[in-house]
């Protein structure tokens, strides 16, 4: 286990630094200017120039770079003129927001994707299976902005039951209130996907030999079952892990339309307003929940799976 | 509220017509005279809350000028703070025009070279300290001196194109100060609308830096609460030295998204929602929800890339293509809350040229002029660069796909170049002549055309002081010629009439696309009462009130 863990922390580093490099070169070539939204329309040559000066914008990639480099290491991350704060301020900020939506987005979509899956595997072939397979590939195939909106006209513009946006942790009943349809925009592909995946894993599992020894052995169904789940949760982890991780990424579309004030809606901004520094300081975080929520999926895998344990051993 | 100010899309283009000739500018120039401004005299009243869903992306910071474009003006900087000089924007019927601000008066040298500023005494900012000459000299070398130790470079850049023409400032006494300018210059109380005052306290108390979480100004709202990227909460000033505003506080919102928009103001979470879908404007008003529409100085006027052909010194192409255009037909698509442009300013405006009658829309004089501009159809192809949003912007998409059918009907493909805000503004700032943009032939350009006579320099002036960029490579003599000497004119009338002979002279070499004029969608809740939709972008907050928020 401890081996495990060197050995991705290990990984992450190169991980991060590719990421960020990608990120830089990336930002550098795609048209737009970060001073264009700095200064009037109008501005001399010499105005520009004095922002970009400001910026660094004109020493060599490879410098900036570096400099950049040497400063988030030391755990700055540099301020962004174009919102006039410390990076670091902003995504602490954006993150924490992220991470509820996140989690609670997660909880219901795996959850709720879980008891779907599991329905559909022990009742293969029949009607419920279909029905949840329908369901679930609706899930895959509406664009979750496209649901976005329809939830917002007709929940909160239509039927004033929900508050079209924002953010809202005044006090319990407004924060539900406020979660509840960009929880359901956010969580439908978690849901959809968690459901086909633990379906398939439980049809997979329950055609194994050990099945029909347990039973042999005169074990209820369900502690058949039980020792089902614990085999065909596996795949189902992994795949949660990256759709946590895709949670904790922000969702761009959902937070824009709910006005969510999270990694997605500023991210969004910042590469609109090629704010480098803040999308540089976005992509770092997000790249790094993604490391890190991989890396406690696979020690939970290990944990849960003595063949995983194994592998890793 | 104006009765007349709720109206019908087709009333509004009716009364345009009539409405024309009232829209003209008057008054001398020389000396302004004072005024004790228009006090709503509603000491501890409650006007209820406006909730605002705004079409920015975010909350505007409120700096000294905010960001956000004219949102950041009209939301955040003209209710916390005031400039020396205002707009008349508590009335609808004639171009609003600078009034006194902060300064009740001032005077102009005959040489239009020194502008003495009377302050208005007994103004206090937000934190009690007094605005006075110092505050003034304060705000100035904030933007203006590099050796300042307050000296803001964020602020100084973003405010360049409105203290670009002071030269030096010198304190008469607490009450008076003396401006140069550094050339002839008559719009220089039009620059100073939007050069806003902070108090100097807070600003020595938190730095540059840290200064948006404490603004502070003297406006009629001061700050009390901004989650940046979230809401931001005004609250009435008590001591407002016009008068306290009606409204108890006004809360704001950034959803860029039209379909949210709606959505708030639907469920009641706002009462007044910037530019929904047009779509949307026969059911809200079934719904009793008071839409807004007026004309203003605001339109979207391509620009032919003129640095090299095919547009360069071929006005019969230009001119193609602007008889090319249905306006009706895109003024439909859209719901008519735009309607055609003639010229680049809007029929009725000061400057509009009055024997010109533009471009109408006729396909067999567009395909004769084509052909004498020397192409037959199927011949050209161009690129038209175009933003695909940004507040503003009308709605570009769906006015593009018509411009490019247009085009087709009288043999000319178009390919669109979609591209974010940023990328046109970083256009504007290279010029169609770099090396990154020179394939693009038209440019989206959605100016406010005419609202200030300050704007048209980014656009019309080949010339310009201190090399500012001339994006789009429009060079005309006769142009710089009538544009400098409107800005020499002691006489608004003068100024408008050298206005006029720039505008006859673009219109007439065809040097844009003139498309379409916006009529500045607006949608209110029924409870809001007391909003006049002006001719501008800016906004009079103080008289409204809302009564169900």
């Amino acid at each position: 286990m401890v081996r495990l863990v060197i050995r991705r922390v290990g990984l992450a580093i190169p991980t991060l630094i590719g990421v960020s490099m990608i990120v830089f070169i990336l930002m550098t070539v795609v048209p737009g200017s970060p001073e264009a939204g700095l200064v009037p329309e109008d501005a001399t040559p010499a105005e520009r120039q004095a922002v970009r000066n400001q910026l660094g914008l004109d020493d060599p990639l490879p410098v900036r770079y570096f400099h950049w480099a040497v400063d988030a290491l030391q755990g700055d991350l540099g301020r962004s003129q174009q919102r006039r704060r410390e990076v670091t301020d902003l995504l602490v900020q954006a993150w924490g927001n992220t991470f509820v939506l996140a989690l609670v987005s997660a909880v219901f979509g795996i959850a709720l994707g879980l008891l779907l899956g599991y329905i559909a595997g022990t009742r293969r072939g029949k009607l419920l299976d279909r029905v949840i397979s329908v369901v679930s590939l609706a899930g895959l195939s509406i664009p979750s902005f496209f649901l976005a909106i329809i939830l917002l006209a007709l929940f909160a513009g239509g039927l004033k039951w929900f508050p079209s946006g924002g953010a809202s942790f005044d006090d319990p009943v407004t924060a539900v209130r406020s979660l509840v349809l960009p929880v359901l925009s956010g969580s439908l592909i978690t849901m959809a996907i968690t459901a086909r995946v633990t379906r398939a894993g439980i049809v997979d599992v329950f055609g194994a030999d050990f099945v029909e020894t347990l039973r042999a052995k005169g074990l209820t169904e369900f502690e058949v079952r039980r020792h089902v789940m614990r085999n065909a949760i596996s795949p189902v982890l992994t795949t949660s892990g990256v759709q946590i991780g895709a949670l904790l990424g922000g969702s761009v579309l959902v937070e824009t339309i709910f006005r969510w004030p999270g990694m997605g809606l500023l991210l969004y901004n910042a590469i609109s307003s090629r704010d480098l520094v803040v999308v540089q300081g976005a992509t770092l975080v997000i790249a790094l929940t993604f490391v890190i929520i991989n890396l406690l999926v696979d020690l939970l895998q290990a944990g849960i799976d003595p063949r995983v344990r194994g592998a890793v051993a | 509220m104006t009765e007349n100010l709720i109206m019908s899309r087709r009333g509004v283009l009716r009364l345009m017509g009539l409405s024309a000739a009232a829209v003209a500018g008057a008054g001398g120039l020389a000396a302004c005279g004072s005024s004790s401004g228009a006090g709503s005299s509603d000491a501890g009243g409650t006007g209820g809350t406006l909730t605002i869903a705004m079409s920015a992306a975010n909350i505007p910071f409120p700096s000294t000028p905010p960001n956000q474009g004219y949102e950041g003006y009209r939301f955040v900087g003209n209710n916390i703070y005031d400039a020396l000089t205002h707009l008349d924007v508590e009335q609808s019927e004639t171009l609003p025009t600078p009034q006194p601000g902060l300064a009740e008066s001032w005077e102009v040298s005959p040489d239009l070279r020194t502008y003495t500023f009377t302050l208005r005494q007994g103004v206090t900012f937000h934190d009690g300290t007094d605005f006075n000459a110092d505050a003034v000299l304060f705000q100035l070398r904030r933007l203006k001196d590099p050796d300042f130790e307050f000296y803001s470079q964020n602020d100084a850049a973003t405010a360049a194109a409105t203290v670009r023409y002071i030269d030096t400032w010198e304190k008469v006494d607490d009450h008076t100060v003396v401006l140069t300018t550094t050339q002839k210059y008559a719009w220089l109380h039009w620059d100073m609308l939007s050069v806003y005052f902070p108090s100097p306290a807070v600003v020595q108390q938190y730095g540059n830096d840290d200064y948006n979480a404490h603004a502070n100004g003297t406006g009629p709202f001061t700050m009390t609460q901004y989650v940046d990227g979230e809401s931001m909460e005004l609250t009435r000033n008590e001591a407002y030295w016009r008068g306290p505003a009606k409204l108890d506080k006004i809360v704001l919102y950034p959803q860029p998204e039209a379909a949210s928009r709606l959505s708030m103001l639907q469920s009641g979470e706002v009462n007044w929602a910037e530019v929904p879908s047009p779509d949307s404007i026969d059911q809200l008003e079934a719904d009793g929800y008071q839409v807004f529409l007026g004309k203003y100085p605001h339109g979207i006027m391509p620009r032919f890339n003129m640095f090299r052909e095919p547009f360069k010194d071929n006005l019969e192409l230009r001119q193609a293509l602007n008889y090319a255009l249905d306006r009706e037909g895109t003024a439909a698509l859209i719901n008519d809350v735009g309607y055609p442009a003639k010229q680049w300013v809007p029929e009725g405006h000061p400057d509009y040229a009055p024997d010109n009658p533009g471009y109408s829309y006729d396909v067999e004089k567009a395909k004769q002029l084509l052909s004498e501009a020397g192409y037959q159809p199927g011949q050209l192809n161009l690129t038209f660069g175009y933003t695909t949003g940004g507040s503003g912007n009308m709605f570009p998409d769906v006015m593009m796909q018509k411009l490019q059918a247009d085009f087709k009907a009288i043999g000319v493909d178009v390919t669109l170049k979609p591209m974010e805000w940023t990328v046109l503004l970083s256009i504007s700032l290279d010029g169609l002549n770099s090396d990154k943009w020179d394939d693009i032939d038209v440019l989206w350009a959605s100016p406010a055309a005419g609202m200030l006579p300050t704007g048209y320099n980014a656009t019309f002036m080949s010339q310009r002081p201190g090399g500012q960029p001339n994006a789009a490579g429009l060079d005309d003599a006769k142009v710089d010629e009538y544009l400098t000497a409107a800005s020499e004119q002691t006489e608004e009338a003068d100024q408008h009439r050298y206005l006029q002979m720039m505008m006859d002279q673009a219109v007439s070499q065809a040097y844009f696309l003139f498309w379409m004029h916006d009529l500045n969608l607006r949608v209110l809740s029924p409870d809001v009462q007391g909003y006049v939709q002006p001719q501008s972008w800016w906004v009079d907050f103080t008289q409204i009130s809302a009564s169900g928020a």
